[in-house]
């Protein structure tokens, strides 16, 4: 038994969608680095460039829509739902870059659905103390309980099922196109540069792919502002 | 004179099973069908508000998906999990 069940930690084991998503997370973070310095060494006088001021209004937009959810919690949960919502958005469209679609991968959805369960639950634990917590999932009537708990656990897993399904469909659909013409893609006729390029790359990887993050983003914002404004003191 | 063995009728009885698992994709395109006819007509009575209504739409659909993506991920289990 015990050696069946080895762990290794070498990174070069790992399958290559973690390896993506862990070079998309990097290429992320230095990017947002790199735009927060600009940002901060800039005067109130000074006139921003294109990108900057593309990334200022994506931010303010998103405050502003995150703001009607949470109200005075806005600043807390912010942060972590616009790195999310760019995350998904890059990691969803990917494969445009030769890279593998990171959500193709089980462990990587469901890494998502933990981390769904893992916000909601101490987001809720750390606003309402466990008390009312308790009180908030026994609500309307204590019989429901276990169904609450249920809810708790199938809704995060549903989102990351979503995503994981819809990736995976996405690039088996891929996989079978290609694998249907060949090697002869590049240097076939127009119709077939025709399907892929004007029809299965913007529909499977960019349309579907941008959705879906956007939905994730939905759910997560819409699910957590319910588990932290239950029960509100009114 | 045997013409087919366990396993092969195990395989071919899971690509089956897979194939009926996807006959789910009717409820997912019925519901989308009705959620995108519903927004027409939304936006028909009010276009101002179309932005909105597009992206309820779009949420709605893709929650309505769930089912189907289910019945996917069950088709995938049986084909790749079962093979002779």
């Amino acid at each position: 038994m015990g050696d069946i069940i080895h762990v290794t930690w070498r990174f070069t084991e790992l399958s290559a969608n973690v390896k993506h998503s862990v070079f998309i997370i990097l290429v992320l973070m230095v990017g947002a680095i790199l735009i927060g310095r600009r940002f901060d060494s800039m005067n109130a006088a000074d006139k921003p460039s294109k990108g900057l001021v593309l990334v200022i209004m994506l931010v303010s937009t998103l405050n502003n829509f995150i703001k009607e959810f949470y109200g005075r919690h806005w600043k807390t949960f912010a942060p972590l739902l616009l790195s999310i919502l760019v995350y998904l958005v890059f990691a969803n469209t990917a494969s445009l870059w030769g890279l593998a679609t990171p959500l193709s991968n089980i462990n990587v959805a469901l890494a998502f659905s933990l981390f769904a369960f893992l916000t909601i639950q101490f987001s809720a634990l750390w606003i309402h103390k466990p008390l009312q917590r308790i009180k908030n999932l026994s609500s309307p009537t204590p019989f429901l309980l276990p169904l609450n708990l249920v809810g708790e656990i199938s809704t995060p897993l549903a989102m990351g099922l979503r995503l994981f399904g819809n990736l995976l469909s996405g690039a088996v659909i891929g996989v079978l196109i290609y694998s249907l013409f060949g090697g002869s893609l590049i240097f076939g006729n127009l119709a077939n540069v025709f399907l892929t390029v004007v029809l299965l790359h913007p529909v499977f990887n960019i349309f579907f792919g941008a959705i879906q993050a956007f939905v994730y983003f939905m759910l997560l914002t819409i699910f957590l502002s319910m588990a932290i404004e239950d029960s509100e003191p009114a | 004179m045997e013409l087919v063995t366990g396993a092969e009728f195990i395989r071919a009885m899971a690509l089956l099973g897979a194939g009926i698992a996807m006959v789910a994709g009717i409820g997912p395109g019925i519901g989308q069908g009705f959620a995108a006819g519903k927004a027409a007509e939304a936006v028909g009575r009010q276009p101002e508000a179309s932005g909105k209504i597009t992206i309820t739409m779009l949420v709605g659909q893709a929650m309505a998906e769930t089912t189907g993506l289910y019945a996917l991920i069950i088709a995938f289990i049986l084909i790749f999990t079962t093979t002779v």
